[in-house]
């Protein structure tokens, strides 16, 4: 996702349950990776929950403006 | 730094490569296209694949079932630890279950272009899977 370094790191309990929490990423781009995430995984959602550091702004330099 | 957390629940095998993957993490072979599944003295049942452990004849075995909406079910006796099944799957297959969305978590992160760098089990059995771009 636009270059960044990011980690997707799953949780799966003992009953199959899984959860996954995105790090190092901002903006819209960070549900843009989970987006469809529950289907693949094959379960329902009970839980999505935005956290803070997604509202802040995605940084766009200069140089990734100039390649768009 | 955190952003955003979705959790799965209640998980449905519909990926026999994923279940494939999840038995070799547990010492057993998914056996496609197995129509019968060894329960208790020697008694068979129908299935559309099964699981067995691998070196161990006697060890019951698991039936995958095919449903009518694509997913699986698994069934087995677990009778007196099913002979050494219960050792390999855990009681009622549950090592089976999580390693089957352990190994739906890694192809998840796999099609996003992550892959695992760290993988832990905790001390309360939970999986933690670490996976970078």
């Amino acid at each position: 996702v636009g270059g960044e370094m990011a980690e997707l790191i799953f949780t799966v309990t003992k009953k199959g349950e899984s959860s996954v929490r995105v790090e190092g990423i901002k903006g819209g781009s960070c549900q843009q990776l989970t987006d469809g995430i529950e289907q693949e995984l094959g379960g329902i959602v009970v839980e999505d929950e935005p956290t803070p550091e997604m509202f802040e702004r995605e940084v766009v330099s200069e140089r990734d403006q100039l390649r768009r | 730094m955190m952003s955003h957390v979705v959790t799965i629940k209640g998980i449905k095998i519909s990926d026999l490569n994923c279940l494939e993957e999840a038995a070799k993490e547990l010492g057993c072979e998914l056996v496609r296209g197995q129509k019968s599944h060894l329960f208790y003295a020697g008694s068979r049942k129908r299935c559309d694949h099964a699981v067995r452990v691998v070196g161990n004849q006697r060890a019951y075995e698991i039936g995958v079932i095919e449903q009518k909406d694509g997913t699986y079910t698994l069934q087995a006796d677990f009778y007196n630890g099913g002979l050494g099944l219960v050792e390999a799957v855990g009681e009622k297959a549950e090592l089976l279950y999580q390693e089957y969305a352990v190994q739906v978590d890694i192809q998840a992160a796999a099609r996003r272009g992550f892959r695992v760098i760290e993988r832990t089990r905790l001390e309360n059995g939970d999986v933690i899977l670490r996976t970078a771009n």
